[in-house]
């Protein structure tokens, strides 16, 4: 309006990251096991994570694309690497810290999904991630965006996920609140997560032309071990 | 008696330390007076390495470009692990909170700024589907 550019994407990454870090304390507060210090550990080890993360994530999927040249600033982000580099880093903090990984996961598991709902938001105002070409209820079209094809009606995949990915932090809330929050959310929460990446990625432009996209490969891999997790504790109860 | 990790003094029928919120089984207290001090002078050893370590991982991150984040990391959980392992080293509380600042910072200042500067608005420049 005024002829300022304003870091929509930017903008979306820094309230997610923020979300992340205030539920994280909000839910650590009952926990009796970590102190002021180890919380703040646990926030840096896994925010930390999460950009690093994503961004080597997408330097390996595009390798070739950059020449081997790898310019932290400049390389984008991927949802899988920072949830993997959020694990990872979350792993190392428990073996550092001797913590329960258990209740570290009941900890930062929950701020993930609404995470990435915001952050979808991002893309969907500037045009990433986009969906294919569409002409029904909901349709959207981009003049302006460097990413999308301009001037074409395109299906709002990035606002249907940040949707759903909504609902589903809804859900681990209201199991929180309920004090019914255990294995079993974790593992269903997880489960939902993944098919409805796997879902919404056939919806997708850059899925043209693939049987499955890395995504999909991923959340397969996610729905799998969700299923493990949940038989395995399954068992353990009934013992 | 003793926490071993920040030296408060603890009575037996605490489940927790106070300061620290250690979990007080047999393993994390110390019966004796002379152990702790021995245990505070080698924890005062253990946060000069966890402090030349971190000096080391910042000096990395300007000096071997090709390397910044492996030295980030590395500092990264030298600083944190002085933090919560040392909780009575001042250096390391104060070498900590500037660490954090400047994180903070660089995060906000450079996402935006940069993003603002060199004309990247309206577009993830570089973002693949996920």
């Amino acid at each position: 309006m005024f002829n300022i550019n304003i870091p929509f994407y930017a903008i979306a990454i820094i309230l997610a990251l923020l979300s992340n870090i205030i539920l994280v304390l909000l839910n650590s507060q009952k926990s009796k096991n970590f102190n002021n210090r180890e919380i703040i550990g646990l926030l840096l080890y896994e925010n930390v994570g999460i950009i690093v993360g994503a961004k080597i994530l997408y330097f390996i999927l595009n390798y070739e694309k950059l020449n081997g040249n790898f310019e932290f600033i400049s390389l984008g982000f991927t949802a899988y690497g920072a949830v993997i580099g959020a694990l990872v880093f979350v792993l190392l903090f428990c073996f550092q810290f001797k913590k329960e990984l258990k209740e570290t996961i009941y900890i930062v598991l929950p701020s993930l999904p609404l995470m990435y709902s915001i952050s979808k938001l991002g893309c969907f105002l500037v045009g990433c991630c986009y969906g294919i070409e569409y002409n029904g209820f909901g349709k959207i079209m981009y003049q302006y965006s460097n990413e999308t094809p301009n001037n074409v009606y395109l299906f709002p995949v990035q606002l249907i996920e940040s949707i759903l990915f909504l609902i589903i932090f809804i859900y681990i809330k209201d199991k929180q609140y309920k004090n019914k929050f255990n294995i079993t959310t974790v593992g269903n929460s997880l489960i939902l997560c993944g098919i409805t990446k796997f879902l919404l990625d056939f919806l997708r432009m850059s899925h043209k032309n693939i049987i499955l996209s890395f995504n999909q490969c991923i959340s397969i891999l996610f729905i799998i071990i969700s299923i493990m997790i949940l038989l395995k504790y399954k068992k353990s109860k009934q013992s | 008696m003793y926490c071993k990790r920040c030296g408060n003094k603890v009575e037996e029928i605490w489940k927790y330390c106070p300061k620290c919120k250690l979990p007080l089984i047999k393993k994390n207290i110390e019966f004796s007076k002379e152990n702790m001090i021995k245990k505070q002078k080698q924890d005062k050893r253990d946060s000069i390495i966890c402090i030349v370590i971190f000096l080391l991982g910042i000096f990395g991150i300007f000096f071997l470009n090709n390397y910044s984040i492996i030295c980030f990391s590395i500092s990264l959980i030298s600083i944190v692990t002085g933090f919560i392992k040392y909780p009575n080293n001042i250096f390391i509380k104060i070498l900590f909170l500037i660490f954090l600042i400047c994180v903070i910072l660089f995060g906000i200042i450079i996402i935006i700024l940069f993003f603002t500067i060199v004309n990247f608005i309206l577009t993830c420049n570089g973002f693949s589907a996920g």
